[in-house]
């Protein structure tokens, strides 16, 4: 039965407790459940508990806490400390010196770590001290932290494609190979951008100590069991050596014995590591649990199927739904977390994009970018408020420096409009 | 009332740090499993299976240690510029709304464990796992959650910062 009132009362209520702060997978669940109450009774609730397990007992979901784990050994065990040192020794001669090493250091070090939050915290605090001593322009510095934070969402692997592949039943392997390319030529866009405004004015970026014999191989010693870890990730999956839970345990293992061939960390270290992937874990996995309530009522209330039929009778043309979609998905990026916007957003979407024909790999490369695009909105993206919090330069200066980014990643998505095989070609090969 | 907090917060952690153990068992089993496929060209069948029932485990045996120390994502955007007062009545009726569905969750969770014990459904694999052990798992760390939001409700504990990064 479809009750516009009990509907909108719902997703209200949802929307409304989200806000206000409570837990986003509780808010999102008891949303769930109330829509479910309103619009079909109470016996309704009585799948409930076969949808969880059917959902949740899934090998593919295994890999998210696999791949945290992974992170969590490298950050715990200090192994990606001396990255951004390596980094900066290899990308020194490029216009813009440490300023192409946030770019750089922070696609690599978010891929891994998976979490633009935690990269920003992590190359900032390292590099905006350093940066501000050496007379860098402030908001190039806070700029390229914040945005550089974003890039590890696109690129392999990414939690935030698992949890788009469990609503989509897309595979995984295909997703992450989806989001390489796109991440990679926004990366070098990031670079080109620093080493063009570098170039013409030279005072942004001071000159560089010219470079110790032996530089470039102490920094690709430096870098590499961040690169090799990333690679074995890759490859294996890739070569289709193993799937991509596979590959998470398989860097999860390679992971601790990287840490202890460097470093040798106590076992205390390891513990501490496995405990933070458990709780995180656990955290993420609540939201995808109660997304699984939610798109049960959402389906089981003809929500999604009057949606669809409303939008399609809109008769909007392929790249005007597009727009308005970047725009809605940017406005609630600011608010919502990535992975509470793809499942809030993506089961209710799914079969207006399957009329349009709209190819769904392809759609989770953009939906990621524009959650990318949304943790560096002005003025309440979430990475604004971490790079101000660590460079002390003012929000107004962050907002200024990240503002050429966000241009970037406009013309990134319209390139992927334009050709999609930026995104679709390379899982076309596997 | 300290003795039921202080008990609480030990049944958490316990369960969080049996989620440990299940992660760290999934990893080996996992990476076991690629070895033997890739070096011995053999497979253990269950693998699949089994983590599967390990990515349940970890979910719900450690959302109760989570939900416990503030790691739960929630958007903070608006409560945190709320006044401090307002704080602890939002807390109030968060952690009743919360209750609710702590409650609702075991209810639905506690019927299926219960059909699947009265049936003696066993998984249609090789192993033939009976199903009630790995439901169990999920009825436990769901009650286990249950606790946590109890305890906040008794002694509220003010948002820390999460020990962990949120996964943005």
């Amino acid at each position: 039965m479809y009750d516009i009132f009990s509907i909108l009362l719902g997703l209200g209520l949802t929307i409304g407790l989200l806000l206000l702060g409570l837990h986003i997978a509780i808010a999102i669940g008891f949303g769930g459940i109330l829509l479910l109450v309103l619009v079909e009774g109470f016996g309704s609730l009585n799948a409930i508990g076969f949808i969880l397990w059917g959902s949740l007992n899934s090998a593919t979901l295994s890999a998210l806490p696999l791949f945290i784990l992974m992170a969590e050994i490298m950050l715990k065990s200090g192994v990606s400390d001396s990255f951004y040192d390596g980094m900066s020794k290899l990308v020194r001669r490029i216009p813009g010196g440490l300023l192409q090493t946030n770019i750089a250091a922070s696609a690599l070090f978010a891929a891994i770590s998976g979490s633009s939050v935690a990269t920003a915290s992590a190359i900032g605090g390292v590099a905006l001290p350093r940066q501000k001593a050496d007379g860098y322009d402030s908001a190039m510095a806070a700029g390229s932290v914040a945005a550089g934070g974003t890039l590890g969402i696109l690129i392999p692997p990414s939690i935030v494609m698992i949890v788009y592949s469990t609503f989509t039943e897309l595979s995984v392997a295909k997703l992450f190979m989806a989001g390489l390319l796109p991440g990679i030529v926004v990366t070098a866009m990031f670079m080109a951008y620093i080493a063009i405004r570098c170039a013409i004015n030279p005072t942004l970026a001071p000159k560089l100590h010219a470079a110790k014999r032996g530089d470039t191989v102490r920094g690709l010693r430096e870098v590499a069991p961040m690169v090799g870890l990333m690679l074995v990730v890759l490859v294996t999956i890739y070569r289709g050596i193993a799937t991509p839970t596979e590959a998470a345990a398989i860097g999860a293992f390679v992971a601790a014995i990287i840490a202890w061939a460097i470093r040798r960390p106590p076992l205390r270290v390891y513990v501490e590591a496995i405990f933070n992937s458990v709780v995180t874990s656990a955290a993420i996995l609540m939201i995808v649990a109660a997304a699984f309530i939610i798109q049960y009522a959402v389906e089981s209330t003809g929500l999604a199927n009057a949606l669809t039929d409303w939008v399609v009778g809109l008769g909007l043309s392929f790249t005007f739904f597009m727009l308005t979609l970047f725009v809605i998905f940017a406005i609630m990026g600011c608010f919502i977390d990535a992975i509470g916007l793809v499942v809030l957003t993506v089961p209710l979407l799914l079969p207006i994009l399957q009329s349009y024909g709209i190819d769904l790999i392809w759609f989770g490369v953009i939906t990621v970018i524009v959650v990318e695009l949304s943790l560096i909105t002005p003025p309440v993206g979430i990475n604004l408020f971490v790079v101000d919090s660590i460079s002390k330069a003012g929000l107004a200066t962050v907002i200024r420096g990240v503002i050429p980014y966000f241009g970037i990643y406009a013309l990134l998505l319209t390139m992927l409009m334009i050709w999609p095989s930026i995104a679709t070609w390379l899982p076309s090969l596997m | 009332m300290r003795w039921l907090i202080s008990g609480i917060d030990f049944l958490l952690k316990a369960g969080a740090a049996i989620g440990c153990i299940i992660l760290v068992a999934m990893t080996l089993l996992v990476t076991l499993e690629v070895v033997l496929r890739n070096f011995f060209q053999t497979t253990m069948y269950f693998t699949d299976e089994f983590s599967g029932y390990l990515v349940v485990a970890v979910l719900a045996l450690g959302a109760g240690y989570a939900y416990r120390h503030d790691a739960m994502l929630r958007v903070d955007l608006i409560y945190d510029r709320l006044p401090q007062q307002m704080h602890q009545h939002f807390g109030v009726v968060f952690g009743l709304i919360s209750l609710l569905f702590c409650a609702l969750l075991d209810w639905q969770i506690l019927r299926l464990w219960l059909r699947t014990l009265d049936n003696g459904t066993h998984a249609n694999t090789v192993t033939a796992t009976p199903l009630w052990l790995p439901q169990g798992l999920l009825l436990l760390g769901l009650i286990l959650l249950t606790l946590a939001v109890l305890r906040r409700l008794l002694a509220p504990v003010e948002p820390q910062t999460p020990a962990v990064g949120t996964q943005a």
